[in-house]
């Protein structure tokens, strides 16, 4: 994409500020990582107990207290399989436990085996005995299975919320440069402070193929646009939509899956489309265990700028990203991203060449009301991308041009319910360039409500 | 006893202890796991040797053949924590069994050849596919759980309960499912014929497969049953597991949430679900003319039971209710009664020993013998608080005796009745009502009775109805409060 609609007129920003950040998210990220290990401990630790108990359930097979901590201990370890069992034989003993056929049907709901948890519920329903508490519980699981088991299903999340920056147009700091030929280029805009509204929407329509597998048909819209207080031309809007089906190759249901898409997006800067994209790709994914996964993606994008006079920028986008996850345990996950990029544009100063890389980590944990029973997850990430451009630019640089962005950032997510939510952000991006006319620094922070259905 | 065989039986003994021991190691290598239950019994056959009684907690042998009756289900626990149930009429051989703990490899097969079984991954299967045989086409599993049944015409019918995949096999084709509730039949002739995914009625039917039709004997839980309590350190303890989250969405992690918030209430609801059963040996029979002498002393105990252990009256304040209510056994009767017929052996009652004699025979006691007494109970009951198990079982007495008795009772029912007949017929009277439960069959009848007794009972629970017995009450007011 071009940099030239980027550089403005401006002001710097707090460095201490940045600085301070920086350190806080790279020590955030640091902090998460040190933890992997203890989590993998503990995990370890659970398992030998798992073990022991498992040993002395083979001795005594129905000793009840032995029963429900192996049971316990099953579930902590997320080996729900084991905690069904324990429960199943539980049921042998007593055909009729309610309380048991609950926590079956929750079990067989963590491992996404949705019909048998409506039917442990139901059966749990059906007896008078209940009370009703759990059968409002019981109630909110049974609709999401009916949803979750809809041939046609349909989720999303509205994100709306305030959003302030101090570069909010990604500006360099100031606004008059040297140009080749000897004069002086100024910038009809340079870093401008601004605050304003944000709201994100995504969309997911999923339809299921009926196979012997998970395969379905997903079909992805997303909305994210940023309205500035004080100066319109901030005003930024992207559009997308991407649709494809996603097929299994391997037969495990964690296996190698490949999704052909086709994708076309809109995008517009200061109230005005800017340009259209349209395209394709494949994108891949594949669990290794119950801790390492992996996901890729290649796409190519046709890129064409709607007004005539940047014809030049029009081009191809192609792209080529791979990450690996990592999860220690099931409130702690990281994951590496490596990107590639090549865009091609009639203007040779607009071609160049990417490659860069992400870190990231995510933490939850339980909410620590006591009235929400939700997770609150905190999002640390950490980015960088080195591009080299082909050719320079000839009115701006006589060299040609390299330049390396680097972000830092973290979210906080504060779920309520099972819908609403409020998501706290923060955003520090640098971009170091050969050519200062296309640097910048942008600190922006965001307070949104969350909506998901 | 002929002191010459004693003296002959010692050494017999020695030598066939020595037997045992040079026979066991053998035996222990070729041991693969353990009767995890069995209800109410299941047979196993070793290698060349006599049918067994698999009871619970008895070692499986690698090849052992299990043969389920048209009654008896049961489970079957692996060394690398997988767990097989058969159904009844069942017919398996657990084949192949290697299992090394220290790397949680290994191999697992068994033939299913009739019936029908359910299959739970543990370790092996993480790495592993498990085999499974049967008439029509080999099986595998990998990490997580399937059900097979073989038809009575020769097909059989592979369910995915949850696994990453069960594959199925045959001579001509193959295919693999991996979604949870998809199933295939795979007929005689090989073909295998993908059935999409299980419906609800597909999932209750297989889920009577394994539905016994009484509890399994366990003096274990027994036991346990009987010496728990609500207060006791032990309940607690056990009433902490299961308390860890449980995502909500089936793959990731965020939230997650428990289904029942306290566990506590899984064992109370086990100590106190008036469905269980346990079966002793010696505990004769109910009788049907009226309650006999065993039946009054348990009566007592449980009376008993309730007014010191759960309500708080002292010894002499529930020997003076059992009185006033007609239920009184005095205690060196109870025990003489409850040892005479096997039910004591240390001729004390504990309160462990008291809940497990009353558990162990079950309620059908029906040790709360009017409504009068269920009223006081329930009067009692009310300072604890909310309702528990037991609580409500008096409550279904009452109900049931005031349907019985009550016109204003049995007017509310066909009230009831009525209004549900008047969505299709504004018109419908009492009399409509009537005929309309007249005309049901016994089973329904049966059911009708059960659903209105439960629907009074639950009006008794939340105090809408109070069965007028002033009179009686006044006459113990004076021990209505515990010391």
């Amino acid at each position: 994409m071009s940099d030239r609609r980027m550089p403005r007129r401006g002001a710097g920003a707090g460095a201490g500020a940045s600085v301070a950040l920086l350190s806080a998210t790279l020590l955030s990220l640091a902090a998460l990582l040190f933890a992997a290990p203890a989590e993998a401990q503990s995990k370890a630790e659970l398992s030998a107990r798992q073990e022991a108990l498992y040993q002395d359930l083979l001795a005594s097979p129905d000793d009840p207290r032995i029963m429900f901590e192996y049971a316990r201990v099953s579930a902590e370890l997320e080996n729900f399989e084991g905690a069904i069992s324990t429960l199943q034989r539980l049921l042998l003993f007593q055909p009729n436990n309610t309380a048991a056929k609950v926590e079956l049907g929750a079990l067989y709901f963590a491992i996404g085996s949705y019909t048998i948890s409506e039917q442990y519920f139901r059966e749990a329903l059906a007896a008078p005995e209940l009370d009703n508490s759990t059968r409002i519980r019981i109630g909110s699981f049974l609709a999401e299975i009916e949803r979750r088991t809809a041939t046609n299903r349909f989720e999303g999340e509205v994100i709306l919320g305030a959003i302030a920056s101090t570069n909010a147009g990604f500006s360099p700091s100031t606004s008059e440069f040297s140009a080749v030929d000897g004069g002086t280029i100024t910038l009809d805009s340079a870093e401008q402070e601004d605050a304003g509204l944000r709201l994100r929407v995504s969309l997911l329509h999923s339809y299921d193929l009926q196979r012997p597998n998970d395969d379905r048909w997903d079909t992805e819209i997303d909305f994210d646009g940023r309205v500035y207080e004080d100066s319109a031309s901030l005003n930024f809007a992207a559009a997308s939509i991407r649709t494809g089906p996603e097929l299994s190759v391997d037969p495990s249901i964690t296996g190698l899956k490949v999704r052909p898409f086709a994708e076309a997006g809109v995008y517009s800067s200061d109230d005005r489309i800017t340009f259209y994209t349209v395209g394709g790709g494949a994108e891949a994914r594949a669990a290794f265990d119950d801790q390492w996964s992996a996901s890729g993606e290649i796409r190519a994008l046709w890129r064409a700028f709607a007004a005539t006079e940047d014809d030049q920028f029009d081009g191809v986008e192609s792209r080529g990203v791979a990450s690996l996850r990592y999860a220690p345990g099931r409130n702690l996950a990281f994951r590496a991203t490596g990107l590639v990029e090549r865009e091609d544009a009639q203007f040779s100063g607009g071609r160049s060449t990417a490659g860069g890389g992400q870190l990231s980590g995510v933490f939850a944990y339980d909410a620590p009301i006591a009235d929400i029973r939700q997770k609150w997850v905190i999002d640390v990430t950490a980015r960088a991308i080195y591009r080299r451009f082909d050719a320079p630019d000839p009115e701006i640089e006589t060299g040609v041009r390299d330049q390396v962005d680097m972000a830092v950032g973290a979210s906080h997510r504060f779920q309520l319910t099972e819908a609403w939510g409020v998501l706290a952000e923060i955003d520090y991006q640098i971009r170091e360039a050969s050519n200062k006319i296309y640097e910048f620094r942008a600190l922006t922070g965001g307070l949104s409500a969350s909506f998901r259905f | 006893m002929n002191p010459s065989a004693s003296k002959l039986r010692a050494p017999l003994a020695i030598l066939a202890a020595a037997c045992v021991a040079a026979a066991a190691p053998a035996a222990a290598e070729s041991e693969i796991g353990a009767v995890g239950a069995s209800a109410p019994r299941i047979e196993g056959t070793p290698p060349e040797l006599d049918p067994r009684v698999l009871e619970t907690g008895v070692r499986v042998i690698r090849n052992e053949r299990i043969q389920t009756s048209d009654s008896g289900v049961g489970q079957i626990l692996f060394d690398d924590q997988s767990t097989l149930s058969v159904a009844p009429n069942s017919d398996l051989t657990l084949d192949q069994y290697v299992y090394n703990p220290a790397t949680g490899a290994g191999e697992i097969s068994m033939t299913l050849t009739k019936g029908a079984m359910r299959f739970i991954g543990g370790r092996i299967t993480k790495t592993q596919d498990a085999v499974v045989r049967t008439p029509t086409g080999t099986m595998g599993i990998r990490g997580g759980m399937a059900l097979f049944t073989v038809q009575d015409d020769g097909s059989v019918e592979v369910v995915n309960l949850g696994a990453l995949y069960v594959s199925v096999k045959t001579a001509s084709e193959s295919l693999f499912l991996s979604r949870a509730s998809a199933f295939a039949v795979v007929r005689p002739n090989g073909r295998i014929v993908f059935g999409g995914k299980r419906d609800l009625q597909q999932t209750g039917a297989d889920f009577a497969l394994f539905k016994p039709r009484r509890g399994v004997v366990s003096p274990k839980i027994a036991t346990f049953i009987a010496e728990a309590n609500n207060t006791s350190p032990a309940f607690n303890e056990a009433g902490a597991t299961l308390r860890v989250p449980v995502s909500t969405d089936g793959a990731d992690n965020d939230n997650g949430e428990l289904v029942a918030d306290d566990f506590v209430d899984l064992l109370e609801r086990v100590i106190f679900d008036p469905e269980f059963e346990v079966e002793v040996e010696a505990a004769p029979p109910p009788e049907d003319s009226g309650p006999g002498e065993l039946q009054q002393a348990l009566r007592a105990v449980a009376l008993n039971t309730l007014l010191v252990d759960s309500i708080g009256f002292s010894e002499a304040q529930a020997d003076e209710i059992a009185s006033e209510y007609g239920v009184f056994v005095p205690q060196s009767d109870v025990i003489r009664i409850l040892t005479s017929n096997g039910l004591l052996n240390d001729q004390t009652l504990a309160d462990s020993v008291r809940w497990r004699v009353l558990r162990q025979n079950g309620f059908e006691a029906d040790f709360v013998p009017n409504p009068e007494l269920a009223t006081f109970l329930l009067d009692r009951w009310e300072e604890r608080g909310r309702p528990t198990r037991f609580l409500k079982r008096v409550a279904r007495i009452a109900a049931t005796e005031a349907l019985e008795t009550s016109p204003k009772a049995q007017k509310a029912v066909l009230r009831r009745v009525r209004k549900e007949l008047r969505i299709e017929n504004p018109e419908a009277s009492i009399a409509d009502a009537k005929a309309y439960v007249d005309a049901l069959s016994p089973e329904d009848r049966a059911a009708f009775d059960k659903k209105a007794r439960n629907r009074l009972a639950r009006q008794i629970l939340n105090k809408k109805i109070k069965p007028d017995l002033e009179e009686r009450r006044a006459r113990v007011d004076d021990l209505s409060t515990p010391d």
